[in-house]
């Protein structure tokens, strides 16, 4: 009677101090490892990255004069201001060339847009500004060749809407579109 | 013969357990309390060696999550060093993305016109159009998508002028749809047209390699 007291008593003790061990110190220190674990397999995940990042944009230094032309070469399509004055030269040198006579030009307020860009997310600093101007030729012919003029020019101008009549014997035109600029972000 | 059964014993000196019962009893219970006592402390060390290995284990982990802290210190800081390179590099992919969303609407403009012009019945004159390039940044097939829409409006001698030249725009290259649009009568023998049409995305620059804006 006594002894079976004495095993049960044991194997009492015996269970408790392993399982105090384990459940309450052991498995939670183990709990712990996992999650340390999973930080650190998420971090070497986003240092491999951003190290692939890094090592591109040291690539890029490397060529970092041909870098900064090639981005000087862009600016003029895409300054970092509206830079009307540039686009009205533009559009007057077109109409210059193709010999139609520019009747009206009206810019509108510069809208935010979002550019699908593979970097980390970040405000939009481009910008669309919408154009309307109106020129008067004296032809069809001469007013697409002013459209094809003004979209071949040095700044870029996109979503051309272009409505031309020809009722009056010459051909007015009214061209809707958009230019832009892209300030460089600060951060 | 086993000797160690008192019964057979037939020589020796003979030997009598004095031993109370009680005592015997006693020690087996010391004995036995002394061997559980072992086991627990077994056990304690077998809880220790548990406790130990996943202190190793989160000591590991402790030391490789300070690695990539230290790594991603070190590459901030070279990120940091290379910021005017990154905002060049940046400007460039803000810029190249603009160019592409232009040229993703570029539309052949006089090529589309010619195109309208050479199809159009003799007795009806063009005297008016708004066209402009649909939905330009949805990726899409260039034979099957709209590309550019519009309003066209013609002049011809009557009502039927309209049904020719639906007919003929229909015979257009990159031609998708088109459809009668209002018509009056602004003199007698004069009516004036619309027609609502749409391009295929063959209109646009980007479809015919031409090069674009910029």
């Amino acid at each position: 009677m006594a002894e079976r007291g004495i095993r049960l008593i044991g194997v009492i003790v015996v269970a408790a101090i392993l399982l105090t061990a384990t459940l309450t110190v052991a498995l939670p220190l183990y709990a712990r490892s996992l999650e340390t674990e999973a930080a650190a397999a998420a971090a070497a995940h986003v240092n491999d990255q951003a190290q692939a990042a890094v090592d591109a944009l040291a690539q890029e230094d490397a060529q970092r004069s041909a870098l900064e032309r090639g981005v000087a070469a862009l600016r003029t399509e895409v300054p970092p201001t509206p830079d009307l004055l540039a686009v009205t030269r533009q559009i007057d040198a077109a109409s210059a060339a193709t010999g139609v006579a520019m009747v009206s030009f009206t810019p509108g307020d510069a809208v935010p847009i979002d550019l699908p860009t593979d970097g980390a997310p970040q405000a939009s600093t481009a910008k669309e500004i919408p154009l309307e101007f109106a020129v008067s030729g004296p032809s069809i012919d001469a007013v697409m060749a002013f459209v094809d003029e003004v979209r071949g020019a040095e700044r870029l101008l996109g979503d051309l809407r272009v409505t031309v009549s020809i009722r009056t014997g010459s051909a007015e035109a009214t061209i809707r579109a958009h230019v832009y600029d892209y300030a460089d972000p600060t951060d | 013969m086993p000797n160690n059964s008192p019964v057979t014993v037939v020589a020796g000196v003979p030997r009598v357990d004095l031993m109370p019962r009680s005592e015997t009893l006693r020690r087996g219970r010391a004995s036995l309390v002394r061997m559980w006592a072992f086991l627990a402390l077994g056990a304690a060390a077998l809880g220790i060696l548990i406790i130990g290995a996943a202190l190793v284990f989160l000591l590991t982990a402790n030391g490789a999550l300070a690695a990539e802290e230290d790594r991603s210190a070190r590459i901030a800081a070279e990120r940091a060093s290379l910021a005017p390179v990154d905002q060049a590099v940046t400007t460039r992919a803000a810029i190249e993305a603009l160019r592409a969303r232009v040229a993703a609407n570029d539309v052949e403009w006089r090529s589309l016109l010619t195109g309208i012009g050479s199809r159009m019945p003799p007795e009806v004159t063009l005297v008016e159009f708004t066209l402009q390039p649909v939905d330009p940044l949805a990726a899409a097939d260039p034979e099957t998508d709209v590309g550019v829409a519009g309003t066209l409006t013609f002049i011809g001698p009557d009502p039927q002028s309209q049904t020719a030249t639906i007919d003929a725009l229909r015979t257009v290259p990159g031609h998708l749809t088109s459809d009668a649009g209002a018509y009056r009568t602004p003199a007698p023998g004069v009516v004036e047209f619309d027609v609502e049409v749409s391009f295929d995305k063959t209109a646009l620059a980007v479809a015919t390699g031409t090069p674009g804006a910029g």
